[in-house]
């Protein structure tokens, strides 16, 4: 292999990384703080890129504008779904709900929007940006799609902004404690309740940002969701199961790996491939890449006592 | 009070519903049972398809019925081969059900068509191509379109005989050709009769690749294609993975010259995505229009008339090549088995399908009808159906092969 094809597989996966890193965002906070696996998340992402279709259809709005509108719209729509029905199972196992739910949205969007595959095609992305050549580093031309290019930044840019929110702000803080022991923060006065909702709302509002990103790569139809769940899995456990940082390296971990096994070993393949490398990851270590282990976590926890 | 309202609901349901079925199942009627995905990701083509075989019925009805008997569809919906089975067993046990209308997509169709044929009610396949449908001796099944080999074949042909010489000024030895196909029943049949007929040319293939059609990405395929340096490119895939595969390629600047499939590249939707682009890309599968030109008065008249009917229904859409398929699988057999047999016993249904041998003009569409025999490898294929070539030119998908039913020709 050449160094020129080298990179470009190297920039695909990443940028590829950066996809799978947008989809799995909210899944990852929402299943973190809640210890809620979240299956209807894919129709999350599904219901957000129909709305930025939808957006573009009708008012010619273009989808990294509509993100202002698609992203409040996803969170009013997380606080309902929080209130009708994850609030009134908290502590109960809500799998069956949640399946469920994802049944009910993917039929909804099938009889109100009909299974077409609907795209929008924005111009002014249509043309690759050409990197190189280099003749200095051995490099020719190589590609770089600009739509995958907005999508990482952002996707890289909402790691970061979460992390310190996490980190350093109040709100942050006090879903940090939630989600570390629920029962101590309920001691320390916190509504837990409160934090439960804003972070399945911040959550779903999340996948807003993300199908809006996503609408100008990817074709939407009712199944959307579905080729991406399985990946959205993968990277949240890979990930360490919560940890917003930890599952945008995997995602981007994973989009390298699922391009060069693709190249070198065939596209069928792919899947198998990642899915061997997750299973290798959790023999090693069974809490994910940046997962804390059982007692480190114990430990921590009783640092912080 | 709740409970007693669920409970009046369920003896309502328990007394009305055996009641209605009573009244289905009456005299007087030919009850006609169809299993197409019309729920679930297959369901795009699946409900077009099925719009087809609805018109076709109301067509058939309009016009007095079958030997003054009308026809009444009894639907079931089979997203995945699992449901295809279970609903077919379900039509053919609790319905009674002994003639069956599906199914649209080849894996639906593998698990449909076994369960009739085990209990032996006859079954037309008017759009699932997978040849291993027809290569398993069954004496029930019996497929009114094309198979995945007469599809494939041509399309070679096509490709090496006309497009390469015509476009690329190069003879067919001299092509490089690359196969791409999705790795469900339809796309692996494909791809396997387009190797097969590459092979028994001796063309240069000088890659191969399958994926799966739910793949979120398909770069490192357009890589490995783009390396090979194909003059032409066939790839069997469904309409999602098609303009996936298609935006991805023209982000690489891979540009060869495509041949899809009337299933992917072929789909109104693949125009929406990528508008100019689709310009001059092929679709081999089921002829885009309706060549009435060499149509006897009779097929004429019932072209004309779907076309009129599904164009009310449908904001003034032509047909999708799926509802030609659909529409001519019902067609054969109102008109041509069913009064032939005059009763829906299998057995006679299948003797009256047999026994048919309809010239081109004179059947349905631009197809004759004449099955083969289960003597024969391919048991229950019409032999006279036919597979086409469009190519999308300004936007509009145009028939540009067989030449005597083409409406335009190659650009």
């Amino acid at each position: 292999m050449d160094t020129t094809l080298f990179v470009q597989l190297l920039i695909s996966g990443v940028l590829l990384g950066g996809i799978y890193a947008l989809a799995s965002i909210g899944l990852t906070f929402i299943f973190g703080v809640m210890k809620i696996v979240n299956f209807a998340h894919g129709e999350f992402l599904m219901v957000a890129m129909y709305l930025s279709f939808w957006l573009f259809h009708y008012f010619r709005l273009d989808p990294y504008i509509s993100i202002l509108i698609v992203a409040p719209l996803l969170f009013l729509i997380g606080l309902l779904v929080y209130r009708l029905l994850i609030k009134p199972t908290i502590g109960a196992p809500v799998l069956t709900q949640i399946f469920v739910t994802s049944m009910v949205i993917e039929n909804l969007a099938l009889l109100f929007w009909s299974a077409d595959f609907r795209t929008v095609s924005l111009k002014y992305l249509q043309n690759s940006i050409v990197l190189g050549p280099f003749p200095s580093l051995g490099l020719e031309e190589m590609i770089v799609n600009p739509a995958r290019l907005i999508a990482f930044c952002i996707a890289l840019s909402l790691t970061v902004a979460f992390y310190f929110f996490l980190k350093l702000s109040y709100t942050g803080k006090v879903i940090r404690a939630t989600s570390q022991d629920r029962f101590t923060a309920l001691l320390m006065g916190i509504n837990t309740d409160r934090i439960f909702k804003l972070t399945f709302a911040i959550g779903i509002m999340l996948t807003g940002v993300s199908g809006a990103l996503m609408i100008p790569i990817y074709t939407v139809h009712p199944f959307v969701g579905f080729e991406f769940i399985l990946v959205m899995f993968v990277v949240v456990v890979l990930g360490g199961m919560g940890s917003v940082v930890g599952a945008t390296i995997a995602a981007i971990f994973i989009g390298i790996i699922e391009v060069f096994s693709g190249f070198l070993l065939g596209p069928q393949s792919k899947e198998a491939i990642y899915f061997l490398v997750f299973i290798a990851v959790l023999v090693i270590k069974p809490s994910g890449l940046f997962g804390l282990e059982r007692e480190e976590e114990l430990e921590r926890i009783e640092a912080i006592d | 009070m709740k409970k007693l309202i669920v409970l009046a609901l369920l003896i309502t349901f328990v007394c009305f519903f055996p009641a209605g079925q009573a009244v289905i199942a009456a005299d007087g009627v030919w009850r006609i049972g169809t299993i197409f995905p019309v729920t679930g990701p297959l369901s795009k083509n699946g409900v077009k398809n099925f719009d087809g075989v609805k018109i076709a019925t109301k067509m058939i009805n309009d016009a007095g019925g079958v030997l003054g008997k009308k026809v009444v569809l009894v639907s079931a919906d089979a997203s995945n081969p699992e449901a295809a089975a279970s609903e077919a067993n379900r039509l053919i046990t609790n319905e009674k059900i002994t003639a069956i209308i599906g199914t649209q997509a080849s894996s639906l169709s593998m698990a449909a068509t076994t369960v009739a044929e085990k209990n032996k009610v006859f079954y037309i396949e008017n759009e699932g191509i997978s040849g291993l449908i027809t290569a398993r001796g069954f004496k029930y099944i019996f497929r009114t379109t094309f198979n995945s080999t007469m599809m494939t074949t041509q399309m070679v042909d096509y490709a090496v005989d006309v497009l390469g010489p015509k476009k690329l000024n190069k003879k067919a030895k001299d092509l490089r050709l690359a196969i791409i196909h999705e790795d469900g029943g339809f796309g692996t049949s494909s791809g396997r009769g387009l190797m097969a007929r590459a092979k028994a040319r001796g063309l240069n293939v000088v890659a191969t690749e399958s994926y799966s059609a739910k793949s979120a990405d398909l770069s490192s395929l357009v890589l490995k294609l783009k390396r090979a340096k194909p003059d032409i490119l066939f790839a069997a895939q469904y309409i999602n993975d098609s303009i996936l595969f298609a935006r991805q390629a023209r982000e690489m600047r891979f540009k060869p010259l495509i041949i899809g499939t009337t299933a992917g590249q072929g789909n109104p939707d693949f125009i929406k995505a990528m508008g100019k682009d689709a310009d001059g890309i092929l679709a081999g599968g089921i002829p885009s229009e309706i060549s009435v030109e060499g149509l006897a008065e009779g097929p004429k008249k019932d072209a004309k008339e779907f076309v009129r009917r599904y164009m009310g229904t449908h904001n003034g859409e032509y047909p999708n090549p799926t509802s030609f398929v659909g529409f001519a699988g019902a067609w054969v057999l109102y008109k041509f088995i069913l009064p032939k047999a005059g009763s829906l016993d299998p057995n006679k249904l299948r003797a009256a399908a047999l026994s048919l041998d309809v010239p081109r003009g004179k059947g349905v569409l631009n197809w004759g009808i004449k099955f083969a025999g289960p003597d024969q490898k391919n048991a229950g294929q019409n032999v006279l159906a036919a597979a086409a070539i469009n190519q999308w030119q300004n936007g509009e998908l145009k028939l540009i092969y067989p030449k005597a039913i083409a409406s335009s020709d190659l650009k």
